[in-house]
């Protein structure tokens, strides 16, 4: 049986909300941005539908405004150690470093934990040990292989945040495979070469010398202002940025699919994750375009649009009827309540 | 329960009851449910029967804010949760605090909606106009000393790096506008001479600049010494002692601080690309902000020259050299961090005509 993931979510009413926070979290310095994070998030888990019931968002404000103020408080130390005794801020700042994968791990075990559907909580099991490897040893790893491995490093942070994760008690295995992530490394690379080279080319053809340094950048600005059409130059780099912008859209388009399509809960129910590449990218850059023109008025009905697409392109394939199962599922014990604080800050951008 | 009820009965009903969910602490079976209050105490049946699923006196209950048309969220003290999306109902019937209400009154989409929007837009405006110069200002006086210390010492070695190499000046001429800078220093005020501003020569390939940082060390370069007059030379480290006297580099830092927190507010914790992008247009505003330092650092560049007994004019002939000058490539430098040479001549004019001295002649 398939179900739809349906977001009843509204522009409007979101705009209301969005509007609101701003002002109040400006009026009390700050200090109601943690009231306006649980509106926010209750309003988009509220109205996201699977089966004709929703998802609940259950954090407390003091216990996220708690977390703020410690990250706040521990960089304020941070830096006034490092006026004062810079041997110590750094030592400090090893410590933080360390302290990462416990934050993640942490942050997203807050997150799960608050996180309910059909009254039954998200929890989150990752440990230390797997954040440091996923989040810190193997994107540094990453680094001697050029960057080849990044897809593997891609599939090694979304199997720590989506295998941990539990509904009620029940596991989420995931194989997600990597050949896509590579299809878009392999064409961006060589698009990036192909675009690069061809602009070097012109750039050469324009300013003999350029490139083999006998054109100083301050030879090549007097160069410009002497013949405009020189001036142009500048912008050529425009080609290549957009398309790091595609093919990192593309890159996270391609991944969620491959992970949300590869997911299985409780060994009978199965995702399907549908997100085009081209409207994607439309939505994300024309959404953009039309909150600069608004002067971010539009950001409200921008967030709505995207999170309806994302929705709308995301399946659940249940193994028999979702009420049901629901209800055979419990809690992991110790969930509720459990959490003194919200660890957040660290996001992982987890698909799920 | 065989015959149906009548209408009045129906709406009296509602008036005292709330259909929705019930769901046992932490499961997820649900069972259609009604709420009822009586006096002082909340109880919860099933729709269709009468066993009692759960009840507790009322103020125990935890209810949800209410939230656009978001499910309200009723749990009790054992854990079990009604859930229900009568919005009107769970507000008459268990109630909701002054607090909730007024948020949900301002928030839904009303007419007065536009108003809060104004009223949010001259917020963020007047954050951004006055908020935040005031913040800057007292985050400026309250900065300990090491931490500007340490703040130039890493900008210093980030310039040494990119662009800065040992100057090929002589001794003598080092010497000699050493002695320049040491009788201006002698005339600032007591801020500056605190920081004890040192005086660095320089090769760079930027052609003819100079620098302050934030601690009163102040850069000139080779090309500046060679191309320009001791006076016009000595009317650049005016200049730069302004921008110590005013603390800008440390007002630049804060201010882009203060703007980062104030986009990061408005985009949300969502980042994505506006964000990024938003704040590159923040970068731009520093830039006209930084203009604006500029001519502060003029006007007490010609106060300071008038003060030391020196032409305050050189400023503005060092102004004209550098625009006549474009065909020489060593300007190029000044002219990209220094824009709008003629309006600042003007203005250099403008300030030496306020400031000279009274009685004496006319140039």
């Amino acid at each position: 049986m398939q179900h739809d993931v349906e977001f009843r979510g509204q522009a409007g009413a979101y705009f209301g909300i969005w509007i609101v926070n701003i002002v109040l979290t400006v009026l009390t310095l700050g200090i109601y941005s943690a009231w306006a994070k649980v509106r926010t998030r209750r309003y988009f888990y509220g109205n996201t539908f699977i089966d004709g019931a929703a998802f609940d968002y259950h954090a407390r404000p003091l216990q996220i405004l708690i977390g703020r103020i410690i990250v706040v408080a521990a960089l304020t130390v941070y830096v006034i150690l490092s006026g004062l005794l810079p041997l110590v801020a750094a030592v400090l700042a090893l410590i933080y470093l360390g302290l990462v994968p416990y934050l993640v791990s942490r942050g997203l075990r807050f997150d799960r934990r608050v996180t309910s559907y059909r009254n039954v909580r998200f929890d989150f099991v990752g440990g230390y040990g797997g954040a440091f490897w996923s989040f810190i040893l193997l994107p540094f790893l990453n680094i001697f292989t050029l960057f080849l491995a990044t897809p593997f490093v891609t599939r090694q942070i979304s199997h720590y945040v989506t295998r941990n994760t539990r509904y009620g008690d029940r596991p989420i295995e995931a194989q997600m495979p990597v050949g896509g992530l590579y299809g878009v490394f392999g064409v961006t690379v060589l698009l990036v070469l192909l675009t690069a080279g061809s602009l070097v080319a012109v750039m050469a053809a324009a300013v003999p010398g350029l490139f083999t340094g006998e054109v100083s950048p301050a030879e090549l600005e007097f160069l410009m202002a002497q013949d405009p059409r020189l001036a142009v130059l500048p912008f050529l780099a425009i080609p290549i940025y957009l398309l790091f912008i595609i093919a990192a859209l593309a890159y996270f388009v391609v991944g969620r699919n491959a992970l949300m399509n590869a997911m299985v809960l409780d060994r009978i129910h199965r995702f399907r994750s549908s997100v085009s590449i081209t409207r994607f990218s439309w939505i994300t850059i024309s959404n953009f375009l039309v909150c600069v023109v608004t002067l971010a008025l539009m950001i409200p009905w921008a967030r709505i649009r995207v999170t309806r697409y994302m929705c709308d392109q995301t399946k659940l394939i249940a193994g028999g009827p979702l009420d049901a199962y629901a209800a055979e599922v419990k809690q992991s014990s110790g969930v509720v309540g459990a959490e003194f604080m919200d660890l957040e800050g660290v996001d992982v951008g987890a698909a799920f | 329960m065989s015959a149906p009820h009548s209408d009045d009965d129906g709406a009296a009903r509602h008036l005292t009851e709330l259909r929705g969910e019930w769901f046992p602490t932490g499961s997820g079976r649900a069972t259609p449910a009604r709420l009822r209050g009586v006096g002082k105490q909340a109880y919860v049946h099933e729709v269709d029967g009468k066993r009692l699923l759960t009840s507790a006196a009322r103020e125990d209950l935890d209810i949800s804010q209410r939230l656009d048309s978001v499910a309200r969220r009723t749990t009790f003290p054992d854990g079990s949760v009604f859930v229900t999306y009568d919005d009107d109902g769970v507000d008459r019937l268990i109630g909701t605090s002054d607090f909730s209400r007024l948020i949900n009154w301002l928030e839904v989409p009303h007419p007065r909606l536009l108003l809060v929007a104004l009223f949010g837009i001259a917020l963020i405006i007047g954050v951004y106009r006055y908020g935040i110069p005031v913040l800057v200002t007292v985050a400026v006086a309250v900065t300990p000393q090491p931490v500007v210390e340490l703040v130039s010492d890493a900008a210093l070695q980030g310039i040494e790096r990119q662009m800065l190499s040992p100057t090929r000046l002589s001794d003598a001429r080092q010497q000699d506008l050493s002695e320049v800078f040491e009788d201006l220093i002698v005339l600032t005020s007591g801020a500056v001479q605190a920081r004890d501003p040192v005086l660095l020569f320089r090769d760079a390939a930027i052609g003819a600049n100079a620098f302050a940082l934030p601690d009163g060390t102040i850069i000139v370069t080779d090309d500046l010494v060679r191309q320009f007059s001791e006076e016009e030379v000595a009317a650049v480290m005016a200049h730069e002692l302004g921008h110590v006297e005013y603390q800008h580099g440390l007002r630049l830092l804060y201010r882009s601080v203060g703007l980062f927190a104030l986009i990061t507010l408005i985009t949300g914790d969502a980042s994505g690309i506006f964000n990024d992008i938003a704040l590159q247009g923040g970068a731009l505003v520093a830039l006209a902000y930084s203009r604006e330092h500029e001519h502060e650092a003029d006007a007490y560049a010609v106060d300071l020259m008038i003060t030391a007994g020196r032409d305050p004019m050189a400023l503005a002939t060092f102004f004209e050299k550098i625009s006549e000058e474009t065909s020489s490539l060593g300007a190029l430098g000044w002219l990209s961090t220094h824009p709008e040479t003629d309006e600042r001549i003007d203005a250099v004019r403008e300030r030496i005509g306020q400031q000279r001295p009274v009685g004496s002649t006319p140039l």
